[in-house]
């Protein structure tokens, strides 16, 4: 660059530069996956387009309500236990890993196991899910590294109900522990908010429910982290079994709206009633 | 002008939120692009945001913030998009840039500023990006971007100030090294 010319000037002109036009077979396949969704119609319509977080009241009533309906809901799912009723899971196959352009139809996976290579669970995921790029850990946590969904040493998988977006994500990851659960969490929870670089994570969560995990007593955190484009709801869960800390969780990549806490740990929590501990 | 649209694509109208779509997704597809610098991935990352803001509409209650609240969308699919990218690092291509852009093209930016700011721009953390996008690119003021990216003001004017600086870095160490190749050859 010449040193005469304005840095801004040339970086304006340089991001001028390049692709200005959606193709047409690629907004046909947006298109082709919106007809086949429903829109998300508003639990607490006064929650429309809330840029920050909900007034408190309203919201602790709110999910107080939707908690219930779910508490109960899963515990009918889950026989017993809000989490559990393990069935035979199937054999793992490595489905395709459909990309979301430019066909507007890849073969959809309608269901998908999570057998985990290095760690000792699986997870049979409802019928109606659709994996997108499952990958499964390679490199076993060691306990004190950051480990974050997007790492190796994390099991991997986007679940929709179809198949072109990511709408959620769910991973999970362990190591050996001594702690008990009530410790682990909170090592966690602490771990969380200084792994993510440029993330704000609360040091503790919003909201932490007690449940089992496939008859083990797990517990769930929410919170939200700032990733730098608006809040940004989390949800974990954690259990020790036999000196073996796991963590699962949820995130929901890409909405960048408040979400409806209690409806999010409905869908976390109904993914994983085909939790199985392993060994 | 989108407004009526909006409303009716809120309402669960599909035909209205195509014709939405239809307007706003070249829009969409130059900010991915700039931001991920790949075209499937700014592709992706475009469908993300289209279906999810149909899934989302009914939620959006003032239907002439929709652009601006899409564009949000869109930034968090990119840097869902770049994270999956992370992940799945082997999907990495790099641009023939003289052979994209032919020298004396233009006065501007030259061949080494390509080289430079597109090896520059790939090094910088997505979140940057998008205010360099926004701001220099979309031509928002700072305020602007604040708002359409939904960041406090300091932390957009510190993104855009550490992404300038970064490139501008690279653009003059560019030129610190054109001599020497130009010795060399």
């Amino acid at each position: 660059m010449s040193s005469t010319k304005d840095p801004g000037a040339v970086i304006g002109a340089w991001l001028s530069e390049g692709p200005t036009v959606l193709r047409d077979d690629v907004l046909a396949a947006a298109l082709a996956d919106v007809h086949r969704r429903r829109q998300r119609r508003l639990r607490f319509p006064w929650t429309r387009d809330v840029p920050g977080r909900l007034p408190m009241a309203g919201l602790a009533a709110a999910a107080v309500a939707v908690l219930a309906v779910g508490v109960v809901g899963l515990g009918l799912l889950g026989g017993g236990g809000l989490i559990g009723g393990p069935g035979p899971l199937p054999t793992p196959s490595q489905g395709p890993s459909p990309s979301p352009s430019p066909s507007p139809s890849p073969s959809p996976v309608t269901s998908w196991t999570i057998d985990s290579a290095l760690y000792p669970y699986a997870i049979q995921l409802p019928a109606e899910a659709v994996t997108i790029r499952p990958t499964l850990a390679t490199i076993a946590w060691d306990g004190s590294s950051r480990c974050i969904p997007g790492d190796p040493c994390t099991d991997w998988i986007g679940l929709d109900d179809a198949p072109t977006a990511v709408s959620r994500q769910l991973w999970g990851f362990g190591a050996p522990t001594s702690l008990d659960l009530d410790a682990f969490a909170a090592d966690m929870q602490r771990r969380i908010t200084t792994w993510v670089q440029g993330a704000a994570c609360p040091a503790e969560p919003a909201t932490t429910r007690d449940l089992e995990l496939d008859g083990v007593p797990a517990r769930l955190h929410a919170f939200t982290c700032d990733y730098g484009g608006g809040p940004d709801l989390q949800l974990r869960v954690f259990a020790v079994r036999d000196g073996f800390g796991l963590v699962l969780g949820q995130g929901k990549p890409g909405s960048g709206e408040v979400l409806d806490e209690a409806e999010e740990i409905d869908r976390f929590l109904a993914s994983l009633t085909g939790f199985r501990w392993k060994g | 002008m989108l407004t009526p649209l909006v409303e009716q694509a809120r309402a669960g109208d599909e035909d209205a939120f195509a014709a939405l779509a239809r307007a706003v997704a070249d829009r969409c597809l130059a900010i991915a692009f700039r931001i991920l610098r790949d075209t499937g991935r700014a592709e992706d990352a475009v469908q993300v945001a289209l279906v999810t803001a149909w899934r989302e509409l009914p939620g959006l209650r003032d239907p002439e913030r929709f652009e601006a609240w899409l564009h949000r969308l869109l930034v968090h699919a990119c840097y869902a998009e770049a994270r999956r990218g992370r992940r799945h690092g082997a999907n990495v291509r790099l641009l023939d840039i003289e052979a994209t852009h032919p020298a004396g093209r233009d006065e501007v930016v030259t061949i080494h500023d390509r080289d430079q700011l597109e090896r520059g721009f790939r090094r910088l953390p997505h979140d940057q990006r998008a205010v360099l996008v926004f701001h220099h690119y979309l031509g928002l003021t700072l305020p602007e971007v604040a708002e359409r990216l939904g960041i406090p003001l300091g932390t957009a004017k510190s993104r855009l100030h550490y992404a300038t600086a970064a490139l501008r870095a690279a653009l003059e160490a560019d030129a610190r090294t054109v001599p020497a190749r130009e010795r060399s050859a």
